[in-house]
């Protein structure tokens, strides 16, 4: 196990992409962990001092009421990368596990299980998300995650159950079955490799994906508002610059998109290496 | 690598494409304040003949507007969704117009007024016509009334005579309103929204159903025509109602100076009535109504000159950025008759404490609400919430009144020593704990599509936050929030305060405060009777009753009721002073500051004596708020959309 | 795939439109607001009457009685589905639920499937060069293209595209889905109209959808590559173009069919984007309406119509999936 470790990461050095990745990666973490602690972030209005360009004393320079750009990003980071990694990681366990069981198995079990699934898909969220909002006040970052993976699951759980469909009948899976090897195993240590690349493109879409919707869910009243949210950051930048139309506000719109932007990337590069790492037969190619 | 060459040339493109938009429109004409420097505009304006005209040929007016859309749309202003507010004014004229800001009634469909011994006998105009050729008549004022009986003038009414086709005698109730809220009550409505020809089989059942009610004993309870109506008639006219909300035409039937042509999902189309009766004052052919509800299109097309006339203010920067690529418009300002503003809630702790909601009030910095809910708008930091708008506080408020009112300009220290005057400390990390020792946490709630309110009060919980009284803002669905914040569910909540959105006059906006939205909101207590069963019922009734500014405690309902039939104004003035005075002395809410709203002239394409004119160079397009009655006057016209003038009779296609 | 096993997936649908149809029933009653709240606001301010007395008004004129049961209730809604009967509008109550879905959905199908079907076939065709040619600079030129327009509010897109293609050039109209001067109708001038007026938001929504089925398809693809078959072929000769398009293509576009028909359903219920930013009538209009005014038999009848949509959708991936790849046996249980 030590060994396949250290032979991940090295795989993960060597190529250029995904290492870079996850150093961005890694600032990240920092940022959400230790930023908070190394400066403070007054968002008192300084009207005067809105749409500023960046400078030594504001990186990013300032928002449209004044108050530092980059410290935002870095006191949001915190619940937008909890919201966004374990929202992706519900939606991408939840979606993966019905999927493959589903298709896997067959049978009933599918039946069942894509008769739930179905219903996800067609159940509409509005309704749900009002009832939800006025019985519960959602306070930590985990739940809200949960609940917005309630609602993107399903859809990964069909692209799954539909590669099981096609997987479960090669070569390989049907030695597997033939050596009597149960489900679990087989699902864990066979097919989970084999699709990684697509889960993790899936899971890098999720976060993205949760971090705009958890704007969504505040403005309903489920969460309190939070201006430093990444996505309520964006929401706030359009609205006060138009989108387009206020060329004194284009860095300060343009940095928490670059900011999502750029740790999606991260993702993306750091998921190339993945691939290498866990599909030795494209390192040779 | 083809994409990838192809993939450079497009970004490349793109940019290029994107600076040359952002560059202007490259206007071939002159813009408006080079015209103006070169002596275009000296002198009073004349409209411009056929022959002459260069940019609005097709003599358009250009809007925009909302509607429900087809197949939702019907052509009966009173059905669900109605035709769209803005369209209104367009197709549909009322006895008198009033105009907000100045509450000056004029005539329209009315020709004269004459004011008798308990009677208002107006004469109408003749020759009007409504838009299928019907003649309009007295007949059809009257069935405006008896059908909608739900308009408050009703309750001050006796009844509605037509002595003949052109003159309706409105007979008014013992005592009678004061003279200017008569005036004020009936020029409110559009009466020729129910053409009786049309509406007939509606209207008689209503008058019918009317007629089966027995008037009210006393003046203690409000009537339609004064009458008593029990539950089950009451269900039949409301019956009545919704089958004639749901017979109109498919189009709407008026008398303005516009007809109903065609109407599509994203464009409505008016033509010019030919019939009708003024026929001067209208100067364009058709009106094109776009429905864009995205603000950034609408900027958008604001900006490339594609309307006449725009109703709106964007953030500040934004607004600048407009003038600057498109010389041709000229904004001016005005003040919205309504203030954002926050409310205690005070059936909730420890906000029953007059002393704990001053304290608050003390920690709000409103130049800084303002900056971020309407840079355009005004604050007044001296009062929490009075129930008058601000920006008429100086005129309808003695000064000796205005003298005793408590200042709430920003102030920590005093903020600090009322809380310690009840009991709260301040713990070492900076946070205030109740007198039990908990630090509280609170929630402001806000209607979620409320831009203004929702901006400003994030900065509200800043401010409270950072004084050591942790509090969040929860922007809540608009579909819920109305009816939870009257609940009661939130700490504070958000809505407009100080608002009159009729006609402007402290009646109205105190009636807010005290029977209204407001009333709801800070949860004011209801008088309660036992009921036959000994059960508790709710009377509905306000039940408040507080030190008055003589110190003498006052009965808030009562003067309420008394309010609009004092004849005297010195005792109105008495009571408004007493009201306002009562209602920021017990701080039960925060008026963030006045909202003034925007309306832009696109005048290339529109023509007229544009207000202030003079002004107009150094400042930049950029209208100020108008000083003078006049200037007032002028702008409060370019409001069209609202509920005072039909504009493009002032000006004309270029 | 026998007649026996489509009947039954068949079968199986239906039930799960069934079952989403009663639960979207029972759960907008259960949400919080009703019609009656949101219209007595506007009645009472359109009427200058007490909130109080307009309750009482409404409620004596709504179609709709509150304390009338359920189960009465969800019968009378299914008797009326019967006969292809959706009701009618509870606030707007001269239309019926199936002249209004009737006018909104043929503009949100036209714009949808065609701007589906292009963004679905360049997206995977960029999608599996980018898996074949892993090194070249393809792969982090459309990675990084679809960082951007996943980032960018699709609706920053909307409006740049709107600026300077219909503002700027005035290529294309403003808004709308047809000129009003135009009569609709059957003809080329209508159509031509229609489609001219859809460019941009088909536009849009290339634009913005591209990159990430160019992503999820990489990724499908990068997988198939791996294949012994693939790599058996490589090896035997089989030519890169040939590879490319008869192997790993048609391969590693099998889950995105799935992907292709939930997107197709979930995106029937109208975009905010399309109808706000240029105006476009459509299913979105409708389904907020509904939603601001609580009006329920609106809101049942159109979100019934995406309910079907998405399982049609499924049922017909499902089917079409087996099709394509003969691993694939439908389980006949």
């Amino acid at each position: 196990m030590s060994q396949g470790f250290a032979d991940f990461w090295r795989t993960i050095y060597r190529n250029k992409k995904s290492f870079s990745g996850v150093i961005i990666l890694a600032v990240f973490i920092f940022m959400a962990i230790f930023g908070p602690m190394l400066a403070s972030l007054d968002m008192t209005v300084k009207f005067d001092n809105r749409y500023a360009s960046p400078s030594w004393s504001h990186w990013l320079g300032t928002d449209y009421g004044g108050r530092d750009t980059l410290l935002q990003l870095v006191y949001g980071s915190r619940d937008v990368l909890t919201i966004g990694l374990f929202a992706a990681l519900f939606t991408l366990v939840i979606g993966f596990v019905v999927g493959a069981v589903s298709g896997f198995a067959g049978g009933r079990t599918d039946t069942a299980l894509m008769f739930v699934t179905n219903l996800f898909l067609t159940i509409p969220s509005f309704p749900v998300l009002m009832i939800v909002a006025a019985l519960v006040q959602i306070k930590n970052p985990v739940s809200f995650s949960f609940i917005l993976a309630v609602w993107s699951w399903a859809p990964l759980a069909r692209a799954v159950r539909s590669q099981l469909l096609s997987l479960k009948n090669r070569e390989f899976i049907v030695a597997c079955r033939i050596m009597g090897l149960r489900m679990p195993y087989i699902l864990s240590r066979e097919i989970l490799p084999n699709l990684t690349p697509y889960l993790a493109i899936n899971f890098i879409m999720a976060a993205q994906g949760a971090i705009v919707a958890s704007v969504g869910l505040m403005m309903l009243g489920l969460a309190p508002y939070s201006p430093t949210n990444w996505g309520m950051m964006i929401q706030l930048a359009v609205q006060n610059t138009g989108g387009i139309f206020n060329p004194k506000g284009y860095i300060y719109l343009i940095s928490p998109i670059l900011c999502l932007g750029l740790f999606q990337m991260s993702c993306i590069f750091f998921s190339n290496g993945l691939e290498e790492a866990l599909n030795p037969r494209l390192r040779s190619n | 690598m083809n994409l990838l060459r192809s993939g450079k040339t497009w970004a490349t493109l793109a940019l290029a494409v994107f600076v040359a938009a952002m560059s202007g429109c490259g206007a071939s004409s002159p813009g408006l304040a080079a015209r103006i420097e070169a002596g275009e505009l000296q002198g009073a304006q004349k409209p411009v003949p056929d022959d002459q005209l260069k940019f609005n040929k097709e003599k358009i007016f250009r809007v925009l507007g909302g509607w429900p859309k087809p197949p939702l749309y019907q052509g009966n202003p009173f059905g669900s969704g109605g035709i769209g507010d803005t369209n209104n004014r367009y197709m549909f004229e009322g006895l008198y117009v009033f105009i907000r800001s100045t509450n000056d009634v004029y005539n329209v469909l009315a020709e004269s007024t004459e004011d008798g011994p308990g009677t208002t006998t107006v004469h109408l105009h003749k020759g009007v016509k409504w838009h299928d050729g019907a003649p309009f008549t007295s007949k059809d004022v009257w069935a405006y009334y008896r059908l909608n009986n739900g308009a408050d003038v009703t309750k001050y009414l006796s009844s509605i005579e037509t002595p003949d086709d052109y003159t309706v005698v409105f007979r008014w109730l013992d005592p009678a309103p004061y003279p200017e809220l008569k005036k004020l009550l009936l020029a409110q409505d559009l009466q020729g929204q129910i053409p009786y020809h049309l509406y007939q089989k509606y209207v008689d059942k209503a008058d019918g159903l009317l007629k089966q009610a027995k008037p009210l004993p006393d003046r203690s309870k409000d009537g339609p025509f004064h009458l008593d109506i029990p539950d089950e008639l009451n269900k039949q006219i409301a019956l009545n109602w919704n089958e004639f909300t749901r017979s109109g035409p498919a189009v709407p039937v008026g008398t303005g100076p516009f007809k109903f042509e065609k109407v599509t999902t994203t464009d409505m189309l008016l033509s010019r009535n030919p019939d009708y009766w003024q026929p001067d004052a209208v100067n364009y052919d058709k009106i094109w109504i776009k429905n864009v509800p995205e603000l950034s299109a609408q900027y958008a097309l604001v900006k490339s000159g594609k309307l006449d006339w725009y109703d709106g203010t964007p953030p500040k920067d934004i607004l600048e950025s407009l003038l600057k690529l498109n010389p041709d418009l000229l904004h001016y300002r005005m003040y919205d008759p309504a203030s954002v503003g926050l409310m205690y809630n005070i059936r909730r702790k420890p906000f029953e404490q007059v002393k704990f909601r001053q304290a608050l009030t003390y920690v709000f910095e409103k130049s800084k609400l303002r900056e971020i809910g309407n840079y355009y708008g005004k604050e007044y930091p001296k009062i929490s919430m009075t129930g008058i708008m601000p920006s008429s506080l100086e005129s309808e408020l003695s000064a000796e009144a205005l003298g005793k009112m408590t200042d709430y300009t920003h102030n920590p220290e005093k903020a600090a020593s009322l809380l310690q005057e009840i009991g709260w400390s301040k713990g070492p990390d900076g946070l205030w704990r109740d007198p039990g020792g908990h630090v509280p946490s609170f929630i402001i709630g806000a209607p979620n599509n409320w831009v203004p309110g929702v901006n400003s009060a994030q900065i509200a919980a800043e401010q409270l936050t950072r004084f050591g009284i942790p509090t969040k803002l929860k922007a809540v669905d608009s579909t819920i929030y109305f009816a939870n914040a009257d609940k009661g569910l939130y700490d504070m909540s958000m809505d407009w305060v100080d608002v009159s959105w009729g006609f402007q006059n402290p009646w109205s906006s105190l009636k807010v405060v005290y029977w209204d939205g407001t009333k709801k909101k800070v949860g004011f207590p209801n008088v309660k009777k036992t009921g036959a069963d000994g059960s508790e019922i709710d009377t509905g009734r306000l039940d408040l009753k507080v030190a008055g500014i003589d110190g003498k405690t006052v009965d808030v309902d009562k003067e309420m009721r008394r309010f609009p039939y004092v004849q005297e104004e010195s005792e109105r003035k008495a009571i408004i002073d007493n009201l306002a005075w009562i209602a920021n002395e017990n701080c039960w809410g925060v008026n963030f500051f006045q909202n003034v709203t925007g309306a832009w002239i696109n005048t290339r394409t529109m023509a007229g004596n544009y207000p202030m004119m003079d002004q107009i160079v150094q400042s930049g397009r950029d209208m100020p708020l108008p000083e003078t009655d006049a200037d007032r006057l002028a702008v409060t016209h370019l409001n069209h959309g609202f509920n005072s003038t039909f504009m493009p009779r002032e000006y004309w296609p270029r | 795939m026998s007649p026996r096993g489509i009947a039954k997936r068949i079968g199986m649908s239906a039930v799960t439109v069934l079952l989403a149809m009663l639960l979207t029933f029972v759960l907008l009653r259960m949400t919080p607001g009703s019609a009656i709240d949101s219209w007595a606001r506007d009645y009472a301010t359109q009427r200058g009457m007490s909130l109080e007395e307009a309750y009482r008004q409404i409620t004596a004129m709504i179609n709709y009685n509150p304390n009338e049961p359920l189960l009465t209730q969800l019968g009378r809604y299914l008797g009326g589905l019967l006969h292809g009967n959706l009701g009618m509008s509870m606030i707007y109550q001269n239309v019926s639920v199936n002249e209004i879905i009737a006018n909104a959905l043929p503009w949100t199908l036209f714009v949808l499937s065609i701007s589906l079907v292009i963004s679905f076939l360049i997206g995977i065709n960029l999608g599996a060069m980018m898996a074949f040619r892993r090194k070249s600079l393809l792969d982090p030129i459309v990675s990084i293209y679809a960082i951007i327009t996943s980032s960018v509010p699709n609706f920053i897109v909307a409006i740049l595209l709107l600026v300077v293609f219909s503002f700027q050039f005035g290529w294309f109209p403003v808004n709308g889905a047809y000129d009003p001067v135009v009569e609709p109708g059957f003809n080329l001038p209508f159509l031509s109209n229609v489609l001219y007026h859809g460019a941009l938001p088909i536009l849009t929504y290339v634009i913005t959808t591209l990159g990430t089925w160019a992503l999820t398809m990489k990724g499908s693809a990068v997988n198939v590559l791996g294949e012994d078959y693939i790599v058996a072929a490589g090896i035997r000769g089989v030519s890169e173009r040939t590879l490319m398009s008869q192997y790993v293509k048609r391969n590693a576009m099998l889950p995105l069919i799935t992907t292709l028909a939930v997107n197709f359903g979930f995106m029937l219920g109208g975009s905010p984007l399309i109808e706000n930013v240029f105006s476009y009538p459509g299913m979105g209009y409708y389904i907020g309406q509904a939603t601001q005014q609580r009006d329920y038999t609106l809101m049942q009848g159109l979100l019934l119509v995406t309910s079907v949509a998405v399982i049609v959708a499924n049922l017909a991936s499902d089917l079409i999936y087996a099709r394509l790849d003969p691993r694939v046996k439908l389980e006949e249980g």
